[in-house]
């Protein structure tokens, strides 16, 4: 399911660029006209990576970002673009397959084909805004709206105030025009966008994972029983074996109900602290927003410092307490049938001995602790007014170079200002490499995976705007590049990023640093002086919100591009009201239909 | 580990125009000062500081006491408040700063847009000014016009002389934006020329509120509710204090500069300002032309395009539009429950695009978490001169250029995709051109108006404004 998503963005890595820092004329019409004809690719993108530090070859590398329509693999895509007649693949990267040779021969191209193959790697994360739209359905969709709105200018002194009657019009009219006959047929939906959209088509997989579960290991259990029933009693093997299953079946249904439950209970916990209880008691919320507050407080304060040392001395142990209890209880019955008579003789005299009464009353009991535990520094705080604010006043940071920007990225954004924005950032691996390859694949996997089944309506958490971004571990695990076409202004996507996807987005940088190197070519941006990520607490906390380290790191981190495609020339919103109208006009007439008609008539 | 300096410990060293607009002085004049001498011009800066004309935030009124009881603050706000006649604020464009001797250090720079200029020719492209003909700038760029290097802007009670000291031709040459100019009415009430109330809408700084409008309980009450949607942290607009991002704002630093309270832009803020030519006679038409939207509607289709009646009141309001109400209650309102469709203020209003304050999210809270982001006090003032042209002196204290007043311009006002709208850029001083079209939506559903040009821009520029200590520094480095 991820693989779909993921070779939807494709970036192919060309060392050994020996070209200039601005690509000729020709070359630039040619990849529209190329670009365009193809007319799978959303977005493309060029620009170049400086040299790898201690690499033999210091030139440059050449990097060309394709985002495309969903369903293609790589090799069919590339295969498509080099063998497209035109041979735009070949004036770009042909010169580093076979130097001075103008006009490919078919063994070339096959060459051609191979090398980009290699050089190509698919996304190891990414989020698509628009997510399942072809380039043609964007370009059919908008220029039904736009049809649509002159039309609606020459109906509306006949239906002026009449809703209903307005876009009945207007339906008739698109369902009779035989231009949108196309239209006719459903917009095409991925299927979390379409029939697994809702919430109960999203739980119902994992509850039905669990019953399949169970039911396997019934069936595996029930198997020798059949066997006995069908045949008669077992030999001794036969005895064996079933002794064995039923043992091994047992041995897994229970620690699966106690894996179960301890899962249960973690969940109703956490669900307890931080969702009844915080509407519940109000010095319990408030003490729960300061203690996010103060980790995720970009200017340490001494209430950081402290919540933040509470954190490793109360929090830590706390929960990997909780995470023990969990683990040892879902594998008990595992240690009891290997070492029963050490589980019965050893540990279970060492276990107290509690009624369930005697449980619940614990349980209460703590649940009411940690409550007026809350309550007490809640109400600390507002005694002691003097103390609190010396308390929570900053204390004085320095943020070195902060706010500044290279030209050649200031010239980018400026060139894109009435399109979609684009950006290349480049990073370093944090070392060890091979373990921060790690944490970031799987952060970028899960990331992935909430961005292909929740957030299917083109916003990342409360980020809007992203049309496709992605990121890419290359260069065996040395480097990081993150590519990204949005909606707005960098300085705004990345204040969204803060505001609304911030674990996501520090789970994925928070691995990388920044080593000093040259730049690819004069007039691009180099990098002066190492740097780390913002510092994070508890792994996801801060990070990102420290503006000023996180926009001055991402800023530095940027390559200006040489190139860059944009198919469409739409934002998410515009892309989404399309699709909206369009299935609103041929849909069932009702008041939502009819309202969405009219508002995007308006637009 | 030291703390950062306090807010209520330093108005002594913030310049006056970060805590008041000086509603109570409603003359008002703007000069841009190119130096030709800089040591004639900081012999001027001297003088100029000697008048006392330069107030700082503890002049225009008492910071907040931290343990005093509200009642009694405010009581002492009221008593120990000093009348102040004139005030003059100052600000530097970066090339000023350099003129002048100051040299930005490696470690911390000033930030790239202040440096680069607002008309530059990069800053032309990313504000998206489509055509530039201006009379003066920050920077040599596309639009032409005198590089200036001051703004000095002075504020007068009526029937005050200026004190300022004479200017020298051999220090400055001066560029007047009008003349000394009053559109204050009777009851104190600010309008600019084409006839709607101003400053409204104003966000307040946490811990350096205006005290302007009345005392904090009435104010609050009158809000509504709504209060906390204008508080905003001051390094959203004071350079060295928490922000919105609750991290200190970054503070640049010159060669030479010692103190150990800070940097030397500590108790600054940058200004973006920008001189508006208004069309009043084009926008009168327009009105004119419209007037059976205004006897259909009860607006005018003009009150339509700012997104605001003419007496400052919200298109929303319920209430009878004729009593008059407090500012704090007429800027308590909000978009998104009351008017997602822009039924009553259309989408791509003027005020709507300049703060939109819940609209654009996810949700409410969020919202208006993101825009606070994005404000800008505003200190500007409409002018007029003798030949009968008339605008406004937009000034706009910020403390990150790129955040608030280059975003705000960028992506919303200037933005033809705002929204969802299609080709419409702001209908007041969106740069498109004219012929536009500006959506009015309705039921069941809009109509369109055609537009023109009712501003122009004659010019503009990034200046930083220093704290008092700053300001003695340059005059004497």
């Amino acid at each position: 399911m991820l693989e779909i998503v993921r070779q939807q963005m494709i970036c192919i890595v060309a060392p050994g660029w020996s070209g200039g820092a601005e690509l000729p004329a020709p070359l630039h019409d040619g990849l529209n006209a190329f670009l365009r004809d193809v007319a799978v690719v959303h977005f493309a993108s060029i620009g170049l990576l400086p040299g790898l530090t201690g690499a033999p070859n210091p030139q440059p590398s050449l990097v060309l970002e394709l985002a495309v329509e969903e369903g293609f693999r790589p090799y069919d895509l590339l295969y498509r673009l080099v063998y497209h007649p035109g041979g735009t693949m070949w004036a770009l990267f042909g010169s580093m397959i076979a130097p001075n040779v103008a006009e490919p021969t078919a063994q070339h191209k096959q060459q051609l084909l191979d090398k980009l193959m290699s050089w190509h790697s698919i996304a190891d994360g990414g989020f698509v805004g628009a997510r399942d739209r072809s380039v043609r359905q964007i370009a059919m969709e908008k220029d039904l709206l736009d049809q649509t709105r002159v039309e609606a200018r020459k109906l509306k002194p006949k239906y002026g105030n009449d809703r209903t009657a307005f876009a009945l019009a207007l339906a008739r009219w698109a369902s009779t025009n035989p231009d949108f006959g196309w239209a006719a047929t459903p917009a095409p939906r991925s299927y979390w966008r379409g029939k697994g959209a809702g919430i109960g088509a999203k739980l119902a997989y994992p509850v039905a994972a669990i019953v399949l579960w169970f039911a396997l290991l019934g069936i595996v259990w029930a198997l020798p029983r059949a066997y006995n029933w069908l045949f008669g009693a077992p030999g001794h093997v036969g005895q064996a074996i079933e002794n064995a299953i039923t043992a091994t079946t047992e041995c897994l249904f229970t620690m699966s109900w106690h894996g179960l439950l301890a899962f249960a209970i973690i969940v109703f916990l956490v669900w307890l602290f931080l969702v009844p209880l915080p509407a519940q008691f109000v010095s319990w919320r408030r003490w729960l927003n300061s203690v996010q507050q103060e980790l995720d407080r970009p200017t340490e304060t001494l209430s950081s410092l402290a919540t933040y040392v509470g954190g490793w001395i109360i929090g830590v142990p706390l929960l990997l307490a909780v995470a023990a209890c969990a683990i040892a209880y879902t594998l008990a019955p595992l240690a009891y049938a290997l070492a029963p008579d050490y589980m019965h003789a050893v540990i279970e005299p060492k276990l107290p001995k509690l009624t369930g009464l005697q449980i619940i009353v614990i349980a209460v009991a703590a649940i009411i602790v940690v409550l007026a535990i809350g309550a007490l520094f809640y109400r600390l705080n507002r005694y002691f007014k003097g103390l609190s604010e010396r308390f929570f006043h900053p204390l004085q940071d320095d943020v070195p170079r902060a706010q500044q920007i290279h030209p050649s990225i200031e010239r980018c954004e400026a060139e894109l200002v009435d399109g979609t924005q684009h950006m290349f950032s480049l990073t370093e691996l944090r070392g060890p490499q091979w373990w921060s390859a790690w944490c970031i694949r799987v952060a970028m996997r899960i990331v992935t995976f909430a961005g292909r089944v929740f957030f299917t309506q083109g916003w990342l958490g409360n980020a809007p705007g992203i049309h496709f971004g992605h990121w890419h571990i290359i260069d065996g695990g040395r480097r990081f590049l993150f590519c990204s076409n949005y909606d707005g202004n960098f300085g705004g996507y990345l204040d969204d990023f803060i505001n609304g996807a911030a674990v996501g987005t520090t789970l994925a940088w928070r691995w990388t640093q920044l080593h000093p190197r040259d730049p690819a070519l004069a007039g691009q941006p180099g990098i002066a002086k190492p740097r780390s990520f913002p510092p994070t607490r508890f792994v996801v906390f801060r990070g990102v919100k420290c503006e000023l380290k996180f926009k001055s790191y991402a800023r530095d981190s940027m390559l200006p591009h040489l190139y860059h495609f944009d198919a469409c020339n739409r934002t998410v919103d515009q892309i989404n009201l399309a699709t909206g109208l369009r299935d609103a006009l041929f849909g069932e007439r009702n008041e939502k239909n009819d309202d969405l008609i009219m508002r995007a008539i308006e637009t | 580990m030291k703390h950062a300096p306090r807010l209520s410990e330093q108005s002594h060293d913030i310049q006056g125009i970060l805590k008041s607009g000086f509603g109570s002085l409603t003359v008002s004049r703007f000069r841009l000062l190119t130096i030709h001498d800089a040591k004639l011009a900081k012999a001027w800066l001297a003088q100029l500081l000697a008048t006392g004309l330069i107030v700082s935030a503890e002049q225009v009124g008492k910071p907040k006491p931290a343990k005093e009881k509200q009642e009694k603050q405010e009581k002492e706000e009221k008593e120990e408040k000093k009348p102040v006649d004139a005030v003059v604020s100052i600000g530097f464009t970066y090339s000023g700063l350099v003129k002048l001797g100051c040299q930005e250090t490696s470690d911390h720079p000033f930030p790239t847009p202040f440096r680069s200029g607002m008309g530059s020719e990069l800053r032309a492209k990313l504000l998206r000014d489509e055509y530039r003909q201006w009379t003066w700038t920050d920077h040599e760029g596309p639009g032409g016009g005198a590089v200036v290097h001051i703004l000095l802007a002075e504020w007068r009670r009526r029937g005050v002389a200026s004190g300022l000291p004479p200017i020298n031709p051999s220090a400055f040459s001066v560029i007047e934006a009008g003349d000394d100019s009053d559109f204050f009415d009777g009851d104190g009430k600010l309008s600019e020329p084409f006839g709607f109330r101003d400053g409204l809408a104003q966000p307040v700084i946490r811990g350096l509120r205006d005290q302007d409008g009345g005392s904090l309980t009435q104010v609050r009450a009158d809000a509504a509710g709504f209060y906390d949607d204008r508080l905003v942290e001051p390094g959203e607009f004071i350079l060295g204090y928490r922000n919105e991002y609750d991290e200190l704002t970054f503070c640049p630093n010159v060669q030479g500069w010692a103190s150990a309270s800070g940097r030397f832009t500590l108790n600054g803020s940058y200004l973006a300002v920008r001189q508006f030519e208004q069309n009043v006679t084009a926008f009168r038409a327009f009105e004119a032309a419209h007037s059976d939207f205004e006897a259909a509607n009860g607006v005018s289709a003009g009150e339509k395009l700012m997104g605001r009646r003419k007496n400052g009141l919200p298109l929303s309001w319920k209430g009878d539009p004729t009593v008059p109400v407090s500012d704090s209650a007429a800027d308590a309102f909000r978009y998104r429950v009351e008017d997602a469709n822009g039924f009553m203020c259309p989408k791509g209003a003027h005020v709507r695009r300049s703060n939109p304050r819940d609209s654009l999210g996810i949700d409410v809270q969020s919202s208006i978490k993101s825009s606070k982001l994005h404000r800008l006090l505003r200190r500007g003032r409409p002018y007029a001169e003798a030949s009968g042209r008339q605008g406004i002196f937009f000034i706009a204290c910020n403390a990150d250029l790129e955040r608030q007043f280059e975003f705000i311009h960028q992506r919303w006002l200037q933005n033809r995709r705002f929204g969802t709208l299609e080709s419409q850029d702001d209908p007041i001083v969106g740069s498109q051109s004219c012929p536009k079209a500006f959506t009015i939506p309705g039921e069941a559903s809009g109509s369109e108006v055609s537009l023109q040009h009712f501003t122009e821009t004659l010019g503009g520029g990034y200046f930083f404004l220093p704290g008092i200590a700053a300001l003695k520094f340059i005059a004497r480095v």
